[in-house]
């Protein structure tokens, strides 16, 4: 099968770790499509969405801008998956050279659906696409690969679909849970293929969860991705109806989650058991 | 004695966007009583502008939006425990009961040199809020039977023909849609004097207006203006007036909750998706994003907030708790002029269409009835875990136990 893995920058991780990973698991991946960290629709996409505060916050992160950054929270954050590069002994640090490892092309593309990026997916004569960042697609790039464009959501759906699932699906007491799921033209609406629990034992803070959260979509993504392959997996159709589409949680909501988590009073139910009050 | 587990003291202690809550709360009244002050405590001032009025700086005392300042301050020192507000509140009150006309009105503009402008129907409206709360917190008879003359004024006014108030305007002959926030105080007055008269002009009003709402949740007649964009103050204004009016009148009202909830959902996604509110939307939602108007905001998040209440819909308290944090951002904390410490604009930036160049005082007001309301959310929320919160089917509690 021949795979293309999509990247939002440079240095993302989990799309390092997946170019890898899936060579390693025999998987043929022929392209990796990255956007340009720096343009102007991405920036003005963040400034509109977080904030010029955040942004630059982000940007910090990133490890772009000098300035004072809130190493605790970035170090929980990225540790399960540094952990998980030195499990598998994976050395690359940018995405550039994991694609170099594994001979695998890499085009820099300024959005996903521009049509330098249309061009190099249809060149590649792509099966899967394996979504690990970039930006919402749109339609006529979810249409191209044979098999469909494949999706870790950070939550459970279709209870939770959107921005931040995995905080939302803990703020109403529902166990995290990373959804698998081909993407469509809606919002996280897209025929579901497989679900994976994320652990909240010993949870410390938000930024830890967002860090397991990571693991769990890069290990989910390797293990559907074999299935495809072996043709040991069929989709399943969601019940729109049966979610809501969430935005980026209020920072005063994630220091009401902080406080939960330490607390760990907060009792969970499995997402099976969850459903939303009619209206 | 039971061992005092170390959760049960986290739970009680306020988060630190909370604390910031208080202190903000603490600079707007401050700003709200020092607005009393300027006009030797008769009345608040407009608004406070170094541009309009060079020398004072402060506008004369504005009727209206004092009226509605009463029920704030009277929360404020409840949540503050600071019972000088409610000093200030009453005497507001009592100067609201000397402005009122033979037949029952209340006056539209500013009070200058002690001389009122003519009636106003949704002037009239306002100040009933701040009669009625005055009542319940005093439990004297001259705020509840004023508020009765008052909307008893206000129930005669509605056109026979047309279910609206077509005189006393702010702009001649035109009926806007936030006259729900006229519906609104008249209802109040009826749930603690039953009228059947007053109440039937409410719900006739309120009914015309809902056939204003159009498929997409627009409402024409939205803005103070027919056939322009509506700042978010006035379609804060219209959805408040369906959303309070809805609650106070039960089952009855639920179609007018309905009809709030689905133009407060547009406005929430537009807000999500474009990181803010703009300052007006026409009524193709199409939003002018070069300024906010922060009154509108702050009234906005009052609406979601009650939305929040009524639906435990935990999307609806983070849209609000984004528009208020912007709004945060924007007030005047720190200024050398003690006129300005605590202000909040008419918009984000100061020459944004709404109120340019001003710090009105119904900005701070909202402001401070937001502050407070989100204060009250977080700590419920701090205080229950999530199970608790929303309204999970029985099938969840059953898996819990």
């Amino acid at each position: 099968m021949r795979i293309v893995v999509t990247s939002g920058y440079n240095k993302s991780l989990h799309a390092i770790a997946l170019v890898h990973l899936l060579a390693a698991q025999g998987q043929n991946v022929v392209l990796c499509l990255q956007v340009r960290l720096f343009n102007i629709a991405r920036l003005r996409f963040y400034l509109h969405q977080v904030g010029l505060r955040k942004l630059i916050s982000k940007i910090q992160r990133a490890g772009f801008w000098p300035g004072k950054i809130e190493t605790t929270s970035v170090y929980e954050e990225v540790r399960p998956m540094l952990d998980y590069f030195c499990e598998n002994k994976i050395h690359s640090k940018t995405v550039g050279q994991a694609c170099k490892a594994v001979r695998a092309r890499l085009v820099n593309v300024s959005s996903l659906n521009s049509p330098k990026a249309l061009d190099a997916l249809r060149q590649a004569d792509a099966d899967l696409v394996v979504y690990a960042g970039g930006g919402i697609l749109r339609k006529y790039f979810i249409q191209t690969p044979k098999v469909g464009v494949l999706n870790a959501h950070a939550g459970p759906l279709p209870q939770f679909r959107g921005m931040n699932a995995t905080e939302w699906a803990l703020f109403h007491g529902v166990k995290p849970k990373i959804t698998f799921h081909y993407i469509d033209c809606g919002i996280d609406t897209g025929e579901i293929l497989f679900s994976k629990s994320v652990s909240t034992d010993a949870l410390a803070s938000v930024y830890a969860l967002r860090g397991r959260a990571t693991r769990v979509s890069v290990e989910g993504l390797l293990e559907v991705v074999k299935r495809i392959s072996e043709g040991k997996i069929q989709p399943v159709a969601q019940d729109i109806n049966a979610g809501r589409q969430f935005f980026v949680m209020a920072d005063p909501l994630l220091e009401v989650l902080k406080r939960w988590i330490v607390n760990r009073s907060t009792p969970m139910v499995d997402c099976e058991n969850f459903k939303w009050p009619k209206k | 004695m039971e061992p005092i587990h170390k959760s049960d003291t986290l739970k009680a202690r306020p988060t630190a966007f909370q604390d910031n809550l208080v202190s903000c709360a603490e600079a707007a009244a401050r700003w709200l009583a020092r607005s009393i002050e300027a006009c030797d405590g008769s009345g608040s001032a407009g608004f406070y502008s170094r541009f309009y009025h060079p020398f004072k700086g402060w506008y004369w005392s504005y009727p209206e939006t004092t009226g509605y300042i009463i029920p704030t301050l009277l929360n404020y020192a409840v949540f503050a425990s600071q019972p000088e507000y409610t000093d200030i509140a009453i005497k507001q009150a009592d100067w609201i009961l000397s402005l009122q006309f033979d037949n029952g009105a209340l006056p539209g503009g500013v009070v200058i040199r002690g001389h009122r402008a003519g009636p106003s129907i949704f002037n009239t409206g306002q100040m009933i809020l701040g009669l009625v709360a005055a009542a319940d917190y005093t439990y004297q008879e001259k705020y509840l039977s004023s508020a009765f003359r008052a909307a008893s004024w206000l129930a005669n006014q509605v056109d026979e023909l047309e279910g609206i108030w077509k005189n006393c305007a702010y702009v001649p002959g035109f009926s806007p849609a936030y006259y729900t926030r006229v519906c609104w105080p008249m209802l109040e007055v009826c749930s603690r004097k039953t009228d059947d008269k007053i109440k039937a002009a409410a719900v006739r009003v309120l009914e015309v207006i809902l056939g204003w709402q159009q498929e997409n949740g627009a409402i024409k007649n939205w803005g103070f203006q027919p056939d322009r964009p509506a700042f978010t103050h006035t379609i804060a204004y219209t959805l408040e007036g369906f959303i309070e009016s809805g609650c106070l009148l039960g089952p009855e009202g639920n179609r007018f909750i309905q009809a709030t909830i689905k133009t407060a959902d547009v406005l929430r996604r537009r807000m999500e998706y474009r990181g803010r509110l703009g300052g007006a939307y026409d009524l193709q939602f199409k939003g002018r994003y070069w300024y906010t108007c922060l009154t509108g905001n702050c009234q906005m998040a009052l609406v979601w907030m009650k939305i929040y209440n009524i639906l435990s819909d935990a999307r609806y308290i983070s849209a609000a708790l984004k528009a208020l944090q912007h709004v945060m951002q924007c007030q005047r904390i720190r200024s050398f002029n003690p006129n300005l410490r605590g202000a909040v604009a008419g918009s984000s930036p100061l020459w944004g269409r709404y109120m340019t160049f001003r710090y009105p005082n119904w900005a701070a007001k909202f402001y401070l009835d937001a502050v407070m309301s989100a204060h009250k959310i977080l700590q419920q929320l701090l205080e229950k875990n999530p199970c608790e919160l929303w309204s999970h089917p029985d099938t969840i509690k059953a898996s819990m136990q």
